[in-house]
C-alpha cells in the first residue's frame, strides 16, 4: 500500500515541476539561513558563518538532483525524453517513418483480420451445449442426393434403434416459402426440424417456448417459431405475437416462440416441427423425405462406433424391405464432428489465407528490419556524438529501442484499424451455418504486434549495441556517414532480402493461378445464352396436400400468363433451372444391347417450352409437346452428355430409360437430345442429365419458372410475381436474372482473387521497396569508392552494371527459392483452380519475369544516381 | 544505488521518525543537527541523503509537512510524524533492536557463547 501511494505520488511529481522546484529551492534556503544564524550565534564572522554552511551542506545541486529523482520517476522521465526524441525524428524524416508505419500496419492489421476469422471459424466451438459431442451424421451415396443428407425411414429407425446417441434430431430445408400474415405475403425461408432439435443444441426462445413432444405429430404440427430478424422486420418485435396464426404456403400455423437471433444453424427464418409418423419416414413407402442429421454422442462411443451401430440399423431395414430404393450397402452411414462439417468448404481457403498473410508479415518485418538497419547504420557519428557527450552505454541502446518502439507502436495503432476494417470485409468468407459472429481478436492482435514489435526491437537492438560499442574518437575521426558499419549488418540486409523475394514470388504465383482460373471461369461456354432470362423459383412444399394432379393446372395456367406478358419471347418450367444445382438418381438405359445402369444423372421435370425458354438447341429427334400429358406413352429428352456416356456414338432416340417411381420402374423413350448446359459449379463439366415432361411426374414437384425477354428483364419481376400470384395468392416467387445468378456463383473465385492478389501485390510492393531501399544505402555508402573508379577511368555504364549485377545476384537467390517453393506450395491452391495447373508455366514465368524487371529498376536507379555524381564532388565531400 | 546506501537510508529513516518523535515538529536543518548531535557527531548528516529521504518519507505517508516559522522568525519547512509513522517508527525500532541483539550475539567474546 505505502509503496502504491509513494508510487503514485511520484507519478503525480512528474507534473507542477517548477513549483516543486520553488519550493525545495526556499526550503534549501531557509535551512541554510538557519544555519548561517546558529553559526553566527556561536561567535563566527558573517563570512566564515555562511562558508561553513555552505561546506556542511555539500553541492547545493547534487542535493536537488537527488531530491528530484526521488520527487518522480527518472525512468519514466527518461523515456518521456526518448519519446519525444523519437517523435522528433519521425517529423525529420516523415517519409522513412510513414514506410515503417505503414508496412507494419499492413502486416499487422491483415494478420489479426484472417487470424480472427480462421479463430472463430476454426478453433471456436460452436456455441451451444457441450459442442465437442455434436455430430453430424450423413449417407455415404454412390448416387449423388447431394451431400450430408439421410433417408427419412433410417433416420426414423436410427432414432429408435440406436444405442450410440444420446439425442439424434433432424431438419430439412430451408425452403423458400411464402408466409402470409395480415394479408400481405412475403418469400421466406422455412425450416422443418424435430421437436427436441433446439433442445439438444441447448438453444432457448427468447420469447415464448420452444416445440413439446406432442406436436410431433402428424395433425398437431401446425405450430410455428420466429426467427428474432423475421419477428422484428415483419412483426414488429410484437411479444403478443404468441398465438398467432400465421400462414405457410396458404396452411395455417400457430406462433408459439421467438428464437434468438444468435441461431444460425439450421439457417431459416421459421421453423415448424417434423413429424415423425408421417408415411414419409416409413420404409417402403412412397414419397420419402430426406433429412439432415445432427446428434449429441453419448460420452466416450467415437465416430467409427457410431457408424457401424447406425450400418447395423440399415441392414436390418434392408432385410425388411427387399425392395429399397439403395441397397445399404450404397449408403453406409458416416459419422462427422459437426463443427468439421461446417467448415468443411472454407477451411482450405482460410488456411491458405493464413499462409499467405503470415508470409505478407514475415516480408513487412523484414523489410522494416532492412530499413531500420541501413538507417541505424548511417547514424553511427550520430551515436558517436551521443556517446562523446557522456551519454553510457545501455542509454544510448535505450534510446534507440524507445525509437523503434514508437515507430512500432504507431504501426500497431494503424493495424489495429485497419483490421477493424478488414475484418468486416472478410465476413463474406464465414460458411451460413457458422453460428459465431467475428471481431477482431485482441489475443490474436497482440500476436500480430508482437512479432512486429520484436522484429523492430531486434532490428533497432542491433546497431544500437553495435554503435554503441565503436570508440568515440576513432568515429568522430573518420566522420563519414558509413562508419559504424558492421559487417554483419550488410549480410543481414542480402538475407532480408532474399528471403523476401522469395515470399512475394511465390505469392505472386499464387495469385497469377487465381487470376487466370477467374478470367478462364468468365468465358466458359454456358450451353446457352444467358442475357435476358430471368427465372422465378416457387416453393410448393411435399407434405402440405400439394399432390401430383393439382399441380400441372397450376404450372400451366402460370406459363399460359408468362407467355402473354409484354416482352416475353418464351416462358416454361423446369424442377432444376440452368446453372443449379443437380438433383440425381440412378437410372437404366435399355437399347438393343442390352441393359445397363448409371449411378448419377441429373433429373430435371420440364414443361414443354422449357428449352425454347432457355435456348438450349436440339441436337435431334423432337422437344416435348402438348401430346405427352400423364396418359400418354412416358418419354425422356437427354443431354448430350448422357447420349455420349450410354450410347457412344450410336443414336440414342428410340432406347428405354428406366425411372425409378412409386410402382417400380418405368421405362420411357427417349424422344430427343439436346446440348448441354452447366450446373451451378461454373468449373464443372456439364453432367449427364436426363428431362421428363413434368406432366408425367409421379411426385409433387417444386419449380422455377423461366421467361426469356426480348429486351433486358428489368420490369418484368413485378409483372411474373403477379401472374404467379393471380394463380395462387399464398406463392410468394424469388427472381433472379440469370446474368444476376452468374456473377453470384463466381463470387467466390473472385473474392478468392481479389484477396490474394491484394496480398501478392502488397508482397511484391513491399519486396521491391525492400530491394530499392537496400541497394539505394548501399551505392550510398560507395559513393566515393565509384568516383574514384570514375575518375581514373572507368565508363559509367561499366560501373552502374557493376551495381546492377551485385543486386541483381542477390535477386536471383530470392527468385530460386520463390520458384523452388511456388513449385512445393500452389498445390495446395489446386482445389480452387479451373482448367489450369498448379505448375502452369506461363504463370510462372510471367511472374519471375515482373519480379525480376522490377528487381532491375530498383538496383538500376540508384546507381544511376550514383554513377552521375560529379567524380570530384563526391571525393571533396571527404 | 548499491547495498551500503540502502543500509544507510534505511537507519537514517529510523534516526528522522525518532528525532521527530522526540522533540516534535522541525525542519530539515534541525533534523540534520539533532542527529548529529545525538550520534555524538560520529555521524555527518549529507543534505543530498537528507532531503530526498524526508521526500520519501512524506510519500510514504510516515510525516507530514507545513511551512512554519521558526523560534528566530524565520520562514521554514517543518515535518512531523503521523500516525502511520509512529506505528511504523514502533516496528522499524524493534526490528532494529533484534537485529543489534543478534548481531551482539555474534560479535561477543567467543567464551560467552554456550
Amino acid at each position: 500500500m505505502r509503496h502504491i501511494r509513494a508510487f503514485l505520488l511520484r507519478l503525480g511529481g512528474l507534473f507542477h515541476k517548477e513549483r516543486h522546484d520553488r519550493d525545495l529551492a526556499e526550503e534549501i534556503e531557509s535551512n541554510l539561513q538557519l544555519h548561517i544564524e546558529d553559526n553566527l550565534r556561536a561567535g563566527m564572522s558573517p563570512e566564515d558563518a555562511r562558508r561553513e554552511a555552505l561546506l556542511k551542506f555539500g553541492g547545493v545541486e547534487s542535493a536537488k538532483e537527488a531530491y528530484r529523482d526521488r520527487r518522480g520517476l527518472p525512468l519514466l522521465e527518461a523515456l518521456a525524453q526518448d519519446i519525444r526524441y523519437a517523435f522528433r525524428q519521425i517529423v525529420k524524416y516523415p517519409g522513412f517513418a510513414a514506410i515503417i508505419v505503414l508496412t507494419l500496419g499492413l502486416g499487422a492489421g491483415a494478420t489479426t483480420a484472417i487470424f480472427s476469422v480462421v479463430n472463430t471459424v476454426l478453433l471456436r466451438p460452436l456455441p451451444y451445449r457441450d459442442p465437442s459431442r455434436l455430430v453430424r451424421v450423413t449417407q455415404r451415396y454412390s448416387l449423388s442426393l447431394g451431400p450430408g443428407f439421410v433417408l427419412g425411414p433410417d433416420y426414423r429407425a436410427w432414432r429408435h434403434e440406436n444405442s450410440s446417441f444420446e439425442e439424434i434430431e433432424a431438419f430439412y430445408g430451408p425452403a423458400d416459402t411464402s408466409l402470409a400474415s395480415k394479408g400481405a405475403a412475403t418469400a421466406v425461408r422455412a425450416t422443418s426440424v424435430t421437436t427436441r432439435f433446439f433442445s439438444m443444441l441447448g438453444v432457448n426462445p427468447i420469447l415464448g417456448r420452444s416445440f413439446t413432444d406432442a406436436e410431433g405429430a402428424e395433425g398437431r404440427n401446425q405450430v410455428v417459431l420466429l426467427s428474432e430478424g423475421i419477428w422484428r422486420t415483419q412483426f414488429g418485435g410484437d411479444p403478443s405475437i404468441l398465438g398467432t396464426i400465421i400462414h405457410l404456403n396458404g396452411s395455417a400455423y400457430t406462433v408459439v416462440g421467438v428464437l434468438p437471433g444468435s441461431v444460425r444453424y439450421p439457417e431459416g427464418d421459421v421453423w415448424t416441427p417434423i413429424s415423425l409418423d408421417s408415411p414419409m419416414f416409413t420404409a417402403g413407402s412412397r414419397p420419402i423425405v430426406i433429412v439432415n442429421v445432427i446428434g449429441r454422442l453419448k460420452e466416450g462411443i467415437t465416430n467409427s462406433k457410431a457408424e457401424s451401430d447406425l450400418n447395423v440399423i440399415e441392414h436390418r431395414i434392408d432385410n425388411q424391405w427387399q425392395q429399397w430404393v439403395v441397397q445399404s450397402r450404397d449408403r453406409s452411414a458416416q459419422v462427422i464432428a459437426l463443427n468439421a462439417f461446417l467448415v468443411r468448404n472454407v477451411r482450405s481457403l482460410l488456411l491458405i489465407l493464413l499462409g499467405v498473410v503470415g508470409f505478407v508479415l514475415l516480408i513487412a518485418c523484414a523489410n522494416v528490419s532492412n530499413l531500420l538497419l541501413s538507417r541505424a547504420t548511417g547514424r553511427g557519428r550520430e551515436f558517436a556524438i551521443r556517446a562523446a557527450l557522456g551519454a553510457g552505454r545501455i542509454r544510448l541502446i535505450r534510446q534507440s529501442l524507445t525509437e523503434s518502439l514508437v515507430l512500432a507502436s504507431l504501426g500497431s495503432a494503424l493495424g489495429f484499424l485497419g483490421g477493424l476494417w478488414f475484418v468486416g470485409f472478410l465476413k463474406q468468407l464465414i460458411p451460413a451455418g457458422i453460428p459465431s459472429s467475428v471481431r477482431l481478436d485482441p489475443v490474436m492482435f497482440g500476436f500480430a504486434v508482437g512479432i512486429a514489435i520484436f522484429a523492430t526491437l531486434v532490428c533497432g537492438l542491433v546497431p544500437a549495441l553495435v554503435a554503441s560499442r565503436t570508440t568515440v574518437s576513432e568515429d568522430l575521426k573518420s566522420g563519414g556517414p558509413q562508419t559504424g558499419t558492421w559487417g554483419g549488418a550488410r549480410l543481414l540486409r542480402n538475407v532480408l532480402v532474399i528471403f523476401e523475394i522469395t515470399l512475394s514470388l511465390i505469392l505472386l504465383i499464387g495469385a497469377g493461378l487465381l487470376v487466370q482460373t477467374f478470367v478462364r471461369l468468365s468465358d466458359v461456354r454456358l450451353g446457352f445464352d444467358s442475357h435476358n432470362i430471368l427465372t422465378a423459383k416457387v416453393f410448393r412444399p411435399m407434405t402440405n396436400g400439394f399432390n401430383t394432379p393439382s399441380q400441372v393446372p397450376f404450372f400451366d395456367q402460370v406459363i399460359d400468363r408468362l407467355k402473354t406478358l409484354p416482352g416475353v419471347v418464351a416462358a416454361g418450367a423446369g424442377t432444376r433451372a440452368p446453372l443449379s444445382s443437380c438433383n440425381g438418381g440412378p437410372i437404366s438405359i435399355r437399347d438393343a444391347s442390352g441393359e445397363h445402369r448409371l449411378d448419377s444423372v441429373c433429373q430435371n421435370w420440364i414443361s414443354p417450352d422449357y428449352f425454347r425458354a432457355v435456348g438450349v438447341p436440339l441436337l435431334s429427334g423432337r422437344f416435348f409437346d402438348a401430346n405427352d400429358k400423364s396418359t400418354a406413352p412416358p418419354v425422356v429428352m437427354i443431354n448430350q452428355a448422357l447420349a455420349h456416356v450410354a450410347s457412344g456414338d450410336q443414336d440414342p432416340i428410340g432406347h428405354e430409360v428406366g425411372l425409378g417411381g412409386l410402382k417400380g420402374i418405368t421405362w420411357a423413350k427417349i424422344v430427343g437430345v439436346v446440348g448441354d448446359v452447366r450446373n451451378n459449379t461454373l468449373e464443372q463439366e456439364p453432367s449427364p442429365e436426363i428431362y421428363i415432361p413434368y406432366t408425367q411426374a409421379l411426385l409433387p414437384l417444386s419449380v422455377t419458372f423461366v421467361v426469356r425477354a426480348s429486351l433486358n428483364p428489368l420490369s418484368l419481376p413485378n409483372e411474373v410475381r403477379k401472374a404467379v400470384q393471380a394463380v395462387d395468392k399464398y406463392q410468394a416467387s424469388s427472381i433472379q436474372t440469370l446474368d444476376e445468378f452468374i456473377t453470384a456463383s463466381t463470387e467466390m473465385q473472385r473474392f478468392r482473387m481479389v484477396l490474394l492478389s491484394f496480398f501478392a501485390l502488397l508482397a511484391f510492393v513491399l519486396a521491391i521497396l525492400g530491394i530499392f531501399g537496400v541497394m539505394s544505402f548501399s551505392v550510398g555508402q560507395r559513393t566515393h569508392e565509384m568516383a574514384v573508379r570514375v575518375a581514373i577511368g572507368a565508363q559509367r555504364s561499366s560501373v552502374i552494371w557493376l551495381v546492377v549485377r551485385q543486386g541483381m545476384s542477390v535477386a536471383a537467390f530470392g527468385l530460386a527459392g520463390g520458384i523452388l517453393g511456388a513449385l512445393g506450395l500452389t498445390r495446395f491452391l489446386s482445389s480452387f483452380l479451373y482448367d489450369v495447373k498448379p505448375t502452369d508455366i506461363v504463370t510462372f514465368l510471367a511472374a519471375v519475369l515482373l519480379l525480376t524487371g522490377a528487381s532491375f529498376v530498383a538496383c538500376y536507379l540508384p546507381a544511376r544516381r550514383a554513377s552521375s555524381v560529379d567524380p570530384v564532388k563526391a571525393l571533396r565531400v571527404e | 544505488m548499491n547495498k551500503k546506501t540502502d543500509v544507510w537510508q534505511g537507519t537514517l529513516a529510523l534516526m528522522v521518525l525518532r528525532t521527530l518523535e522526540t522533540i516534535g515538529p522541525l525542519h530539515g536543518y534541525g533534523i540534520a543537527r539533532r542527529i548529529e548531535q545525538t550520534s555524538g557527531d560520529a555521524l555527518l548528516v549529507n543534505y543530498g541523503t537528507l532531503y530526498p529521504m524526508l521526500l520519501k518519507l512524506e510519500q510514504e505517508g510516515y510525516i507530514a509537512s507545513e511551512w512554519g516559522v521558526s523560534d528566530n522568525n524565520r520562514k521554514a519547512k517543518y515535518y512531523r510524524l503521523t500516525r502511520a509513522g509512529q506505528k511504523q517508527l514502533e516496528k522499524a525500532a524493534r526490528q532494529w533492536e533484534q537485529t543489534t541483539e543478534i548481531m551482539a550475539r555474534f560479535l561477543a567474546p567467543s567464551g560467552r557463547r554456550s
